[in-house]
């Protein structure tokens, strides 16, 4: 019956605040999906409240998730009637930032091409950054031991060389921490 | 405290209401003095489901919001005070999504307040009542009930309509 976008100036409610049904200011949602203005959910949960205000699931300041749109807040600040500073309204809670998950695999590719001083096909796959960048302090020592990885087929690695590589990861781990330890001595005495 | 934010609301209530709402209901916020609009105060009425008893009636009732609205519910209640077993001698209605401690949550629209006493009153609660006489009959002599309920809805036919 009802078309999403009904007309040029009726707002699309799915976006509307569920506590001032306008427009949404500063929006958040909540862990069950709702969304709000951050200043309605906010009295609302400062009046003693623990509960979503559409479903009743549990609810509190600090499990709201901020919705950082593109641009600023849409809203002429002007059409707002509400003050926030006489009420002490907090800033919304921040967003969490997880960390991003490395794709498997990518360790020990990253580790042998970067190796081989970029002469390897797939310039992407150096997953492993700190690793890559470590080299440079040793670039002429390890050249020579990866030179192998590059040349190898890339479909053909067995587990074997996997292994081969991750053994050989630890190794220029450690020869680097003995590196930075030796420069961090040079400079330190 | 958060008188700007009741205001705000009902604004958008009223804005929601007129674009749309169910068939035979009224709602509108009552005019000042000075023919202003009093949007703290709203006069309804809620017709009787046509399969019910309460048929043919359209039953007023006021709702008064308090700035604290909507994080506490309106009062609800019937002028003139209803024949029914969850509407108190005063008028008010009982119902646990009017309460504050139970089932009130501030995303209830006005509609749906509305259209949640419409389906109270051919299905009360007797699990609360609120008014002895109704709740009385109602429980005793059902018979006896019913007619007093197709009495109400036949005071309550609307005069101009």
């Amino acid at each position: 019956m009802q078309l999403p976008f009904a007309g040029a100036d009726s707002r699309d409610s799915r976006f509307e605040c569920n506590i001032c049904l306008d427009h949404v200011n500063e929006p958040v949602v909540t862990r069950c999906g709702h969304l709000f203005c951050w200043p309605c959910l906010y009295r609302w949960l400062n009046t003693n409240h623990t509960e979503c205000p559409v479903c009743k699931a549990g609810v509190s300041c600090d499990n709201v998730i901020p919705l950082y749109g593109r641009g600023q807040d849409p809203v002429d600040p002007r059409t707002k009637t509400v003050d926030r500073s006489a009420e002490n309204i907090p800033e919304r809670p921040t967003a969490e930032r997880p960390r991003a998950e490395r794709p498997r695999g990518v360790f020990g590719e990253g580790f042998g091409f970067g190796g081989g001083g970029g002469g390897g096909a797939n310039e992407f796959a150096q997953g492993g950054m700190t690793i890559t960048a470590g080299f440079g302090f040793f670039p002429s020592l390890f050249a020579l031991q990866f030179q192998r990885f590059t040349s190898a087929p890339a479909g053909a690695q067995a587990p074997a060389d996997s292994e081969d590589a991750a053994q050989q990861a630890m190794l220029s781990r450690i020869l680097l921490a003995l590196g930075t330890f030796v420069v961090a001595c040079l400079l330190l005495f | 405290m958060s008188g700007g934010i009741a205001r705000a609301r009902l604004a958008e209530e009223r804005k929601a209401w007129r674009k749309d709402h169910p068939i035979g209901f009224y709602a509108r916020p009552v005019s000042n003095p000075d023919n202003s609009m009093n949007l703290m105060k709203w006069d309804c009425g809620i017709p009787g489901v046509a399969s019910s008893d309460w048929a043919g009636g359209v039953y007023k009732l006021s709702m008064e919001f308090t700035d604290e609205y909507p994080s506490k519910p309106p009062k609800c209640k019937f002028v003139p005070p209803l024949f029914h077993p969850n509407v108190y001698p005063s008028g008010t209605v009982c119902l646990s999504i009017l309460n504050e401690d139970d089932g009130w949550r501030p995303a209830i629209t006005i509609k749906q307040m509305l259209l949640g006493i419409q389906d109270l009153l051919d299905n009360p609660n007797p699990n609360s009542p609120a008014q002895s006489e109704a709740y009385q009959m109602f429980v005793n002599n059902r018979a006896e009930y019913n007619r007093r309920v197709r009495l109400e809805a036949r005071k309550n036919i609307p005069q101009d309509s």
